[in-house]
């Protein structure tokens, strides 16, 4: 947990902040690749001192990722807020809140605090957002996450003696549980705004959603800012993290006309996080980075990347001092794509193998991540898969016939799969009987 | 089954595989006993395989009833033998017909161990063979099927192999011993000559440089035993050396050769001879013997058979007494005395 606050804040200050934390008794989160789902708070409880206000406070724990409640204090005062889960939650479990701001509250959030509770017993100490000034320094939104070190059924975001001008927008507090049957490579969330000052007028980004609604016929538009220096981003989240190898894929348009795959990484950034924790901006390489149009349009690009690194966010962010940086960006669909698994064989060549008649042969999957299953088709699309595993054995081979298998990865628990990549088989005879003759005698 | 049944039913076989040319013969002769296995040691087609076995030659083989006896050889110590064996074109199979492309042949020496190294070199359809010492030699074959555009290291190994087996048939090192009732004297009187057990012969074969199998004694052996008589026109029981025609064994019809005027007489076919001769004179007796397995005159190919008696080499001799004609040991038949008449003479009276 605190690694992905720590990414926000100085080295000095970093450790402390480690320190102090390890202190708690906090224990970094896992990313054990698994299927999960969030588990969102379902009540909440208020207070108001003096100056404090709350406004829709019931929208904190609507399962509305888009509305919130707003905790503020007009001049002096204190307000908190506890978002309240229907079970207790297990310690160790990060519970996080998406939290915003549509102002500029960079010098305000040392006097914010969150705090794990199970009912009224406080677990650990308060946690202080001072650490995020840089994330919301503008009209921004982020993810906090703290991980409680015991069973703990609620969290409270309080504040108190500061004013928080136009106040601190809460939009839900949740937690990831396992799961079965849901989709993962489907952002859960988005969050998006800048770190600059907003030019009057201008919506920095509008449609938000609409980047990661699986419409590839609608757009979120990404604006920049007057400073090229500011960062303007829209980063979607995922309820799971990634494998290596897994890729990220931009559907976009760049209102300016098509971009060349050259003067990608100089127009605008891609960074995939591991909860808040940067992998840094893709490098774009355009060795291995594919760039195509979206079928059926003719100015709407597929940009798809393949990244080593765990993820389970993907930024997309215009400024930030690009040499190229455009001004407006559409997204139409932030994607992140499953590695599809590479299959190996005794002695594949070229994606073919193969193989005597009447035998059998085995498949096998290059590397196979715990987590994972491997579906293994005979079809390229469709139909069910003849066996899950990290292998699989054919059927006695019939020469004269060209096999064709296919397989692809899934996490385990998530019903969306990755491509499937083949294999083919090409049957050898096995040889019949010779017979033998003797002629041409000399004797 | 004795071997004599055994080859009669050979004989019989034969001529009915030839009626049975234009009909694509299959079928496997008996093999000539002792020697099994010989030849092809699989020639079953596949259960279900439209083809029958010559058609997986190329040319077609029409005719496979001199397979066994070809695989019987003579030993020639002057001249060495030879034979190529052939191996089919295309792969024996109950549902198609897929052309070999190449082949791997081993050589198993005498069958007890098999090799595991193929022979250098030979990967086509054939493989030439020559020189073979006497005794048994199989030889094996691997067929492969490469298809167009495959990896030859990751083709199919072939798992069925075919076995063919020749003999040489070892030379024969012949003598013969007396074993007649007289221990010293070798002869007997003339009227005699029809129940005389007095001088009885008796040959004794042996391989010669072979020690493996078969016995010999699983051999069905053919003899001949010839009688050479002193023609010295002065005297019948003259017995030196040039007294006696000199044979020469590589002529046909030997036995009625008239000799500087005195017949070599065919006299036997056992093993075991008592002469029966009243001729009286000087003789020398010595024994040809055969393998009976393989007519020596088998394909007729000889070019002067007619003066040269097929494959000399074959016919192993032995003489009675000698390790040669001139050191043989001579039987005398001798005279009965006629009457004698008594007269008178000088008469004092």
């Amino acid at each position: 947990m605190y690694a992905h606050i720590l990414s926000y804040i100085f080295p000095a200050a970093r450790m402390a902040f480690l320190v102090t934390l390890l202190c708690l008794g906090v224990v970094r989160e896992g990313y054990g690749q698994q299927a999960m789902e969030r588990v969102y708070a379902d009540g909440q409880s208020n207070t108001t001192l003096i100056g404090g206000f709350i406004n829709d406070a019931a929208k904190a724990h609507d399962h509305d990722i888009f509305s919130y409640s707003t905790i503020g204090v007009a001049l002096a005062g204190s307000v908190r807020q506890e978002l309240i889960f229907s079970q207790e939650v297990s310690g160790n479990i990060p519970v996080r809140i998406k939290i915003g701001t549509g102002t500029n509250i960079l010098s305000l959030l040392s006097g914010i605090s969150v705090q794990a509770f199970l009912g009224n017993t406080a677990i650990g100490t308060p946690q202080t957002l001072n650490n995020l000034i840089t994330l919301l320094s503008g009209a921004d939104q982020a993810e906090v996450i703290i991980i409680p070190s015991s069973t703990y059924d609620r969290v409270r975001i309080s504040t108190s003696g500061i004013a928080l001008g136009g106040g601190l927008n809460i939009y839900e507090a949740y937690y990831y549980r396992t799961a079965t049957s849901v989709i993962c490579d489907q952002p859960i969330d988005i969050l998006y705004g800048t770190n600059g000052a907003i030019l009057g007028g201008l919506n920095i980004v509008q449609n938000p959603a609409l980047a990661i609604d699986g419409n590839i016929t609608t757009a979120a538009v990404l604006n920049g800012t007057a400073n090229l220096a500011n960062k303007t981003h829209l980063t979607s989240l995922y309820s799971s993290h990634s494998q290596a190898g897994d890729s990220v894929r931009v559907i976009f348009r760049n209102p300016g006309g098509l971009l060349q795959a050259n003067l990608l990484s100089t127009s605008f950034s891609i960074r995939t996080y591991n909860d808040n924790q940067s992998n840094g901006p893709l490098a774009l390489d355009q060795s291995i980075l594919k760039l195509s149009l979206l079928a059926g349009s003719s100015n709407i690009q597929v940009l798809t990347y393949p990244v080593n690194a765990v993820f389970n966010r993907v930024e997309i962010s215009l400024g930030s001092g690009l040499l190229n940086a455009l001004q407006q960006l559409e997204v139409y669909e932030i994607q992140r794509v499953i590695r599809a698994p590479e299959i190996t064989a005794p002695s594949i060549s070229e994606g073919a193998v193969s193989a005597c008649e009447d035998e059998s042969i085995s498949l096998s999957i290059v590397s196979p991540t715990s987590g994972y299953e491997y579906r293994w088709y005979t079809v390229a699309e469709g139909g069910s898969p003849v066996v899950t595993s990290t292998s699989y054995t054919t059927p006695s081979l019939v020469f004269g016939t060209t096999y064709t298998y296919y397989v692809s990865a899934s996490l385990t628990g998530c019903l969306d799969e990755s491509a499937r990549n083949k294999i083919v088989v090409n049957v050898l005879p096995q040889p019949g009987k010779p017979h033998l003759t003797i002629t041409d005698i000399q004797n | 089954m004795n071997m004599k049944t055994t080859m009669r039913m050979l004989r019989t076989g034969l001529v009915g595989l030839f009626l049975m040319v234009t009909m694509n013969v299959m079928a496997q002769q008996t093999p000539p006993g002792p020697i099994d296995p010989l030849g092809p040691q699989s020639t079953t087609v596949t259960t279900g395989n439209t083809k029958i076995r010559g058609e997986h030659f190329d040319p077609v083989i029409t005719d496979f009833s001199e397979e066994l006896t070809n695989s019987i050889l003579f030993f020639n110590p002057n001249v060495a033998n030879g034979f190529t064996l052939r191996a089919s074109t295309i792969e024996d199979h109950a549902s198609r017909a897929l052309e070999f492309t190449t082949y791997n042949w081993y050589d198993d020496g005498d069958g007890s161990t098999l090799s595991t190294t193929p022979i250098p070199g030979e990967n086509s359809v054939t493989l030439p063979r020559t020189g073979l010492a006497p005794g048994y030699h199989q030889y094996r074959v691997e067929a492969f099927i490469i298809p167009p555009g495959a990896d030859p290291n990751e083709i199919c190994p072939p798992d069925q192999t075919e076995t063919f087996v020749v003999f040489v048939l070892p030379q024969l090192g012949v003598g013969v011993t007396h074993t007649g009732a007289n221990t010293s004297l070798l002869q007997y009187c003339e009227d005699e000559a029809a129940t005389q057990d007095k001088v009885v012969l008796t040959a004794d074969v042996n391989y010669e440089g072979y020690t493996g199998d078969p016995a010999l004694d699983q051999f069905e052996l053919k003899y001949t035993w010839y009688a050479v008589k002193s023609n010295n026109s002065s005297d019948v029981f003259a017995s030196t050396a040039s007294d006696f025609p000199t044979i020469d064994p590589s002529k046909v019809n030997i036995e009625n050769a008239n000799l500087q005027g005195t017949p070599i007489i065919k006299i036997g076919t056992t093993d075991t001879y008592n002469p029966a001769i009243s001729d009286i004179g000087s003789y020398k007796f010595f024994v040809e013997v055969e393998y009976t397995i393989k007519d020596r005159n088998y394909d007729d190919s000889e070019t002067n058979a007619v003066t040269n008696r097929a494959r000399p080499y074959v016919i192993y001799r032995g003489w009675f007494g000698g390790n040669d004609q001139d050191n043989a040991s001579i039987v005398l038949v001798t005279p009965k005395p006629g009457k004698p008449h008594i007269t008178i003479e000088t008469i004092t009276d």
